[in-house]
């Protein structure tokens, strides 16, 4: 409880009191400096209230685990021109795993394999675009794991929300505020990459569909972990405690 | 770069935090002067040779962001010259520089933070104010390269049942998707063990590697005095600068900028003391 009066006093004061200190002390670049502050602000009240929340230790290894795979896919997939498997984890994961653990893989994701890529003013933005990928397709994952083709349409949506967002990132620290055709021609000179984005996730959700679909479906039938399908769950379930 | 090392790893981050809260926001043009200034110094220190790419990326930035603004923005009323119908002007294109001057020493910065803040570092400073974030990113960090070589192995078991060795997509993902599979329950017994060995009881303590010492606080506090003294005359508008129509005559307040100038180069004084101290006073013996 006490975490979310926190999280709350961050949501409705901190963020105004970041956009009127950009205004107050940078005139020029007062939408540069309150966009990044909102974004920081927003990880760090998530973050703040997953480390208040009880979560049991199958989350957090799972959570782990499946960053650390995304993270490999980003290495073993290189040999592929500007395909990465990244957002099809995360979805994938957020599915069978709710909208939480789905978050955290996407911050994840983006902070630790900057480790190995460089970190940058880009990582907040890329940790929030990944976690709210995962969020997203946590909180449709009632549809999401039913309609194969409903997945595939959702990942390719989120490949073009995602690019868009990176996007709006560059225009942000390119002029300090956002001067809209110039986001549009941002944009035109980076459907490439957006295009790649969508193909790239649909591509991989694609493949990567059925075999983690098993594998997670087994480790909710064995252990009793993950948000997914009651039918397939052994009707008398126990919780890992 | 280990010259830096001498101090708790929250002095650097700080340091950091310091600089760039300033030098990436502001646009006036005498403290970007100093923070670039002081960045390039800094990094050749701290990488030597290895820099000078970064540095060249930097000045293309800046300058194709120079060139290109005033396509763009047509405001400004020194007009150079004519692209069709709209000016071309110099307030523009210095606006232009400015701007490739704050993203060019973002880059900087964050290579010198790469450069003297490892991994090891952030999550001594994080991993008492936020637990359970620290222990995933370190079993995320432990389990990366387990999982690499579980993919090897499975990839050579490939190799020897006769598969081609040209990477392709489909035996990639598979190699891939076997790897999850030979890991997932594996780690379901990892959390187990976490739960047996009292994971989330109340009485669990952290054990801490380095103190916090009066030398490190002292380091603090110093970058810390100045960053809030620039932080006063940015808000009292003594630096205020504006582009546009005409470049602004003010926005030059020498104390700030001398604050915010040895702000930029404090751990060079570091550096050299600490360079001067190995050369000059041999062991006694």
């Amino acid at each position: 409880m006490k975490a979310r009066i926190v999280s709350l006093c961050i949501f409705l004061l901190c963020i105004p009191a970041v956009c009127v200190a950009g205004v107050l002390f940078f005139k020029e670049r007062a939408v540069s400096f309150a966009g990044t502050g909102i974004v920081l602000l927003m990880l760090a009240g998530y973050f703040y209230v997953y480390e208040k929340r009880n979560s049991q230790a199958w989350e957090l290894v799972i959570v782990a685990l499946m960053s650390a795979m995304s993270v490999l896919g980003r290495i073993v997939f290189a040999f592929l021109p500007s395909l990465k498997p990244c957002s099809a984890i995360i979805i994938l994961t957020a599915v069978y795993f709710g909208r939480e653990t789905g978050f955290m893989v996407g911050a994840f994701t983006a902070l630790v394999s900057n480790f190995y890529f460089g970190q940058g003013g880009w990582t907040p933005f890329q940790m929030l675009a990944w976690g709210l990928t995962g969020y997203f397709a946590g909180m449709l994952g009632k549809w999401l794991a039913r309609n194969r083709v409903l997945l595939l349409v959702y990942s390719a949506a989120i490949g073009v929300f995602f690019s868009l967002l990176m996007d709006l990132y560059t225009c942000l620290w390119m002029d300090g505020k956002v001067i809209f055709s110039r986001y549009l021609v941002m944009i035109s000179s980076a459907l490439w990459v957006t295009v790649s984005y969508a193909v790239s996730n649909v591509i991989f959700t694609g493949i990567f569909m059925q075999p983690f679909g098993r594998v997670f479906r087994r480790l909710c039938i064995k252990y009793g972990i993950g948000t997914y399908h009651p039918q397939e769950k052994p009707s008398e379930r126990t919780e890992l405690h | 770069m280990c010259y830096l090392k001498t101090f708790d790893p929250t002095v650097p981050m700080m340091y950091f935090a310091c600089v760039m809260s300033i030098c990436v926001f502001t646009s006036n043009p005498y403290l970007q002067a100093c923070s670039l200034a002081g960045g390039i110094m800094l990094l050749i220190f701290v990488k030597g040779r290895r820099s000078v790419r970064l540095l060249i990326g930097c000045a293309l930035i800046m300058a194709v962001m120079g060139a290109t603004n005033p396509l763009f923005v047509h405001r400004g009323l020194t007009e150079l010259f004519f692209v069709g119908d709209s000016p071309y002007t110099l307030e523009a294109l210095l606006y232009g520089l400015s701007l490739g001057c704050s993203i060019a020493s973002l880059l900087i910065w964050f290579s010198v933070f790469n450069a003297v803040i490892s991994q090891d570092d952030i999550l001594a400073v994080f991993g008492k104010r936020l637990p359970k974030t620290a222990l995933v990113i370190s079993m995320i960090l432990g389990f990366i390269p387990k999982l690499r070589r579980k993919y090897t192995e499975l990839l050579h078991a490939q190799y020897g049942s006769g598969v081609s060795r040209k990477p392709s997509l489909k035996r990639t993902a598979a190699v891939f998707t076997a790897c999850l599979s030979a890991q997932s329950e594996r780690v379901i017994d990892i959390s187990m063990s976490m739960k047996a060995r009292g994971y989330g009881l109340k009485s669990r303590t952290f054990a801490h590697r380095r103190r916090f010492r009066k030398k490190d606080a002292a380091a603090i506090a110093v970058p810390l005095a100045l960053c809030i003294a620039c932080f006063v005359y940015i808000g009292s508008g003594k630096l205020d600068y504006w582009y546009y129509p005409r470049l602004s005559p003010g926005g030059f307040e020498p104390a700030a900028v001398m604050c915010y100038l040895l702000l930029c180069i404090l751990p060079v004084f570091f550096i050299v003391k600490e360079k001067f101290l190995w050369r000059n006073c041999p062991a006694k013996t």
